[in-house]
């Protein structure tokens, strides 16, 4: 073996505070060591030139870089050491920058002592390392859109304008979702479906989009770049390519009616119908839960489209990625018992009014109070019924009921300049581009803002409506007459959200919208590769807000599919078989499926998984393993920092790749100090710790163990953390009861941010450690 | 949606017709007709019709009152709301509506019935118990027997005994359709007495002790002695029993009243069919006899030892579930539920929930109906008549004028230094 070390300077970050110049005499001492240098900026490109040079003369077959973190330059040492023509995994970066110079500068004597131990815990791996293959997968240049609202409208679109074949499936008879219901959009009053239809319309004429209305998903198979997915479409009994949708004579002679669906009841409809007016595709269907089968539409269509005799149709399409755009579903007005709805027709949501505003709606554009039929006079808005209210289980905010009811009032306004109307809120949040100017427009067209939270509506002896509210302002408690009470319900996740995140692995918050894999950073990205999420279905947001995800994700799928190929991640878990005896815990404990138990051995996708180790450390006879960071490698790390017990207490720490060593390298950008008696080894994730790590290492000297991983429920591998904490928690109560102290063993989740509580954290591990003594003291003394 | 139809659509009539108890509705278009005809006589107004129908387009007429004896259809239609897709016909018990389709429909088979059968078994011989025990007349039995005399004729002279051993005879009949000397005394059939005989008797003036009907007895009832040799064989039984499907209730009176057990009934329902004892005290069964009139399988009776809280008593295993009781009763003295409907299968077609919603309605008394009430109807807005404008005069002298002033502008504006001056002057502001 030859080993090249290569200790940085980085100018006078290293250098000022760790004594290179130690380091490198100590280091040339090292068994398989063949040669060792410092260089002033390694990651320059003399420094890279050097190395490649290196290789070459000195036949060198691995390399060691005590540097900054890997999370900055690892990828690039990779690099150089593919250039040199070595295997890139055959190279080790030390830590000694963030996690040593930076946060020791009170101690240069113990930060260059810590330095050369972790030199050589870096060592200590490295001579374990093994070439890793990068393999390439061809993948499926296909892309699924769920849903057919905007934002998959959008995401479709710019897809297929890109030359990606889509295939669009939507579970209503046509496309649109909720926008080509609604009248006019703020904030400039545009009518709705007159700038959606156009995009409809493109969508179905489009050559490269592939549309399925009527349909649902039933299965999803496979992963990134080669999904398979199971369409089933339901019979519409009518046959697309004759029917021309213009209903007048299967609509008319048919005798069942009905409640229209896209009116919310307010309208009434045939049996056989076309959904609404600009419905694409312009095909009727008809209504499998009230058609009584009388005949006479099939003898009524001139073009004999009608077909009694359609079946269910089953297709399976292969994509390389999946677009969730599933939408919302509104709140059930009903369930807040105070106000009404439903026991009295006087009372109707917000979209319920768009319906009635708008011109292809029930009225016909005429709002009128149901009961009597006519022009309301005093009309009422109660703002976030459904939200921001944890009785019904909703606290989160819908966002845009505000923006919604106050362009609902302006339109009123402007039919009926004589109707009185009052927005009953609690906030108005305007918080968009022209939101704020929509607002004050609207207050100047004379509608009334009362801050209170409406608490009943009731029928007075006469029938009337009567709203019993707080007026903050007033200060008062106070009760008025209305014709017409509007309620603006908020957004719900659809009842598909469950289906779809069982088929794909997805998870959702605890407001039941899909989770995005970072909640800042990534707002279109799933926790799974190679599936999008766009629009409400992560939860609630205008119009435009959606559109612009929708060309996101849109992006993202043609990035990650255009060349036609995907690299596979070598960071995967591979099984011992002879060790298996497949009990099935891996199985059980993989939620992305990538462990699966196939002819009574545990078997990995070694494509697709993930790598976080959580199977390995499960695995009661310790048959998994990791490719990279393996159990072998990570010993070796431990034994190396015990080797010489330099300090009192010694601490050694497992850091996951994500929040906790992002975080300890935060602390060392903000350059806080903290003791130095912890060393640091980098795992995946934190659920890779096996209880063996922990043993060995306090058997071999180690004072306490410190294993930190992300914030529970920001875990990057989802539900790995838990796994971890469930485990170590167990192996706390295993040590305690077996005379060591479990407080030996200290866990920590943490975010990247929270960098200070890092730092006393372990000023605080430390202290304790002091006072609780060496390993095993408490063993003797109660031995006495 | 235009007002006016186009030559070639499709525009639907409905006409009613009456033909002495028929009531014949009819769907009529260019290309097809639906007849639905309903006998009024035949209907017990069970109801099951106007609990099925989708469109609540049928509805219960009198049936108290029909039950004790007024003249009118139990079951009204509005004709306006009927859509002819024929779920009454297809499940009424007692085949009161028929629905013929012509035109291009949708085949029979795609929609479910009733279930119900009546089957005869080879065990039948045939005898005449069914055909005389029936209470809706339904069944017709053929004998194919030659008679005694064909094969042997009176002897006069002839001397013997006949006996009838009445422990062993069942009352079928048989021997007074080879022979005359034979009588049976009919009496009326009962739910508690299925016979339709109370007694044989032998016409020993017509009896000459042939000795034929020994062997044609199934039972070996019948004993003679004596007679003369006559060399001929007893007939072989032979006939068919033929059952009106119209007619038939599938009461199964005959299985009851069989003893070779040679008739299987299918019914229409499972169920059960209950008193209730707290208004049994009220029933009048000699001045209402309602349930006794509308009873399709005329199961009810007066028990023998009647009391205050005996007043009626019903024969359950006749019983169809079919209701029409409890709608006649005026003193709510009967409880009718249905357990199961026997039908056909449902197959996939566009309206199989509501046919399915339909059956299950027969037990559940739920019915799934499109809920429109919250539908908002206005009337549409005719718009205005429209009016030829007046073009207003204006004296063309003023154009004239202005026309001379505006060529001068023009010119200034083709001047090129003015031009170059005017935006120099501009750019000058805008700077």
């Amino acid at each position: 073996m030859n080993i090249g070390v290569y200790i940085c300077h980085c100018g006078l970050n290293i250098a000022n505070i760790v004594n290179v110049d130690v380091l490198v005499e100590k280091v040339e001492n090292l068994e398989d060591v063949s040669l060792v240098r410092n260089i002033q900026f390694t990651c320059s490109d003399t420094g890279q030139e050097r190395i490649i040079d290196d290789v070459k003369e000195y036949g060198l077959d691995r390399i060691l870089i005590a540097a900054c973190s890997p999370k900055l330059h690892e990828q690039t040492f990779r690099n150089v050491a593919e250039k040199a023509g070595l295997n890139p995994y055959m190279v080790e970066m030390v830590n000694i920058r963030e996690q040593c110079s930076w946060v020791h500068s009170d101690n240069p004597q113990m930060a260059t002592q810590k330095g050369y131990s972790l030199i050589k815990m870096g060592l200590a791996r490295l001579r374990l390392l093994k070439p890793l293959d990068v393999d390439t997968v061809q993948v499926n240049k296909n892309v699924l859109v769920i849903g057919g609202g905007v934002a998959g409208i959008e995401a479709a679109l710019n897809l297929a304008e890109s030359g990606f074949h889509v295939y669009m499936v939507e579970k209503e008879p046509t496309i649109g979702g909720k926008m080509a219901l609604l009248n006019e959009v703020f904030p400039t009053n545009d009518c709705s479906i007159c700038v959606l239809a156009p995009k409809m319309t493109e969508v179905n004429n489009h050559p490269n989009i592939e549309l399925f209305t009527l349909s649902e998903i039933t299965e999803i198979k496979g992963n990134v770049g080669n999904f398979s997915v199971s369409v089933t479409s339901k019979p519409r009994y009518v046959l697309e390519d004759k029917c021309k949708g213009c209903i007048e004579d299967c609509s008319r002679v048919c005798q069942v009616e009905v409640p229209g669906k896209f009116d919310y009841g307010l309208g009434k409809k045939k049996a056989i119908s076309v959904a609404i007016p600009q419905a694409v595709p312009q095909v009727a269907y008809i209504d499998t839960d009230y058609c009584v089968g009388c005949g006479l539409c099939q003898l009524a269509c001139p073009s004999e489209a009608i077909d009694y005799e359609q079946e269910e149709e089953v297709v399976v399409l292969s994509v390389g990625a999946i677009i969730v755009a599933t939408g919302y579903k509104l709140f059930d007005a009903a369930k807040k018992e105070e106000y009404m709805y439903g026991r009295n027709v006087d009372i109707i949501t917000t979209m319920e009014l768009e319906r009635l505003l708008n011109a292809s709606g029930p009225t016909r554009g005429k709002v009128v109070v149901p009961s009597t039929r006519k022009t309301p006079k005093k009309v009422a808005f109660i703002q976030c019924v459904g939200s921001r209210d944890e009785s019904v289980g909703n606290p989160h905010c819908s966002r845009v009921c505000c923006m919604s009811s106050l362009k609902d009032a302006q339109l009123l306004k402007e039919r009926y300049p004589e109707t009185n109307i009052t927005i009953h809120y609690i906030d108005i949040r305007a918080s968009g581009e022209m939101y704020e100017e929509y607002y004050s427009k609207t207050q100047s067209m004379g509608i009334e803002f009362i801050r209170g939270k409406a608490s009943e509506v009731i029928e007075n002896e006469n029938g009337e409506l009567i709203l019993r509210f707080e007026d903050t302002l007033e200060q008062e408690i106070t009760q008025r007459k209305y014709d017409l009470v509007v309620l603006a319900t908020g957004m719900e996740p659809t009842e598909s959200t469950i289906t779809i995140s069982n088929m794909l692995n997805l998870s959702c918050r605890t407001d039941g919208f899909f989770s995005i894999a970072h909640p800042k950073m990534r707002p279109v990205d799933s926790h799974i590769e190679g599936v999008f999420v766009a629009g409400c279905a992560t939860g609630p947001k205008d119009i435009q807000s959606s559109i612009a995800q929708g060309s996101a994700t849109a992006a993202k799928s043609i990035r990650l599919l255009n060349l036609g190929k995907l690299e596979t991640d070598p960071l995967c878990a591979m099984v011992d078989s002879s060790k298996c005896i497949s009990c099935g815990l891996c199985e059980k404990i993989c939620r992305f499926g990538k462990i699966k138990i196939t002819d009574k051995k545990a078997e990995v996708d070694e494509l697709s998984c993930q790598g976080c180790g959580t199977c390995s450390a499960a695995c009661p006879t310790d048959a998994i393993d990791m490719r990279y960071f393996t159990d072998e490698q990570i010993n070796a790390q431990i034994h190396a920092a015990l080797e010489v017990k330099e300090e009192f207490p010694l601490i050694i720490s497992f850091l996951c790749n994500w929040c906790s060593y992002s975080c300890a390298d935060l602390a060392g950008v903000s350059r806080l100090n903290y003791p130095t008696n912890i060393r640091i080894i980098r795992l995946m994730c934190a659920g890779r710790v096996d209880p063996e790590f922990v043993i060995t290492a306090l058997e071999n000297g180690a004072d306490g163990v410190l294993v930190a991983g992300c914030k529970l429920g920001e875990c990057h591998y989802v539900h790995a953390n838990y796994s971890a904490k469930r485990r170590l928690e167990a192996l706390q109560q295993v040590l305690e009861e077996t005379g060591i102290r479990s407080s030996r063993l200290k866990l920590l989740w943490i975010s990247t941010s929270e960098c200070d509580r890092f730092a006393s954290t372990i000023e605080e591990f430390v202290a304790e450690l002091k006072e609780l003594g060496p390993i095993g003291h408490e063993v003797l003394r109660d031995l006495k | 949606m235009s007002g006016e139809q186009e030559k070639d659509s499709l525009s639907v009539k409905k006409e009613m017709d009456a033909e002495n108890t028929h009531f014949r509705y009819k769907e009529i278009t260019e290309k097809s007709t639906k007849t639905l005809d309903y006998d009024y006589k035949r209907c017990t107004g069970c109801g099951l019709c106007v609990k099925i129908c989708p469109l609540k387009a049928l509805e219960l007429g009198p049936i108290k009152e029909i039950a004790t004896g007024l003249d009118a259809p139990p079951v009204i239609m509005d004709l306006e709301k009927c859509t002819f897709c024929g779920m009454c016909s297809n499940f009424c018990p007692v085949n009161a509506f028929k629905l013929e389709r012509k035109g291009y429909f949708p085949g029979e088979e795609q929609f479910p019935k009733l279930d119900s059968s009546i089957e005869i078994n080879d065990k039948c011989l045939p005898c005449t118990l069914c055909e005389k025990a029936c209470p809706e007349d339904a069944i017709n039995v053929s004998f194919d027997i030659p008679k005694k005399e064909e094969l042997v004729s009176f002897d006069n002279n002839a001397e013997g005994t006949i006996e009838i051993d009445q422990d062993k005879c069942n009352y079928c009949g048989l021997c007074s359709i080879f022979c005359d000397a034979f009588v049976m005394v009919e009496k009326e059939s009962t739910p508690t007495n299925l016979l339709p005989y109370e007694q044989i008797l032998v016409d020993e003036d017509k009896c000459d002790y042939c000795r034929l009907c020994v062997d044609m007895c199934p039972e070996d009832a019948i004993k003679v002695s004596g007679g003369t040799e006559h060399g001929q064989k007893t007939p072989s039984i032979k006939g068919k029993v033929n059952i009106d499907d119209d007619l038939c209730t599938k009461c199964s009176w005959c299985s009851k009243v069989c003893p070779y057990d040679a008739v299987s009934v299918k019914k229409p329902f499972e169920g059960e069919l209950k008193l209730k004892e707290k208004n049994v005290p009220k029933c009048d069964p000699h001045g209402c006899h309602a349930c006794f009139n509308i009873c399709p399988s005329h199961l009810w009776y007066v028990p023998k030892d009647n009391d205050e809280f005996n007043k009626i008593a019903i024969k359950e295993d006749l019983c169809i579930y079919c209701g029409a009781c409890v709608n006649a009763c005026p003193y709510d003295v009967m409880k009718v539920s249905r357990s199961k409907v026997n039908h056909t299968r449902i197959p996939d077609a566009p309206w199989s929930n509501q046919w399915e919603d339909a059956i299950n309605s027969l037990v559940t008394s739920e019915r799934n109906y499109p809920d429109t009430s919250r539908s908002i109807e206005i009337e549409k807005e005719v718009p205005e008549e429209y009016r030829e404008i007046e073009t207003p005069k204006i004296d063309s002298s003023y154009l004239d004028a202005a026309k001379k002033n505006l060529n001068e502008a023009r010119l200034v504006f083709k001047n090129k230094k003015f031009r170059m001056n005017l935006e120099k002057e501009n750019e000058e502001i805008e700077s």
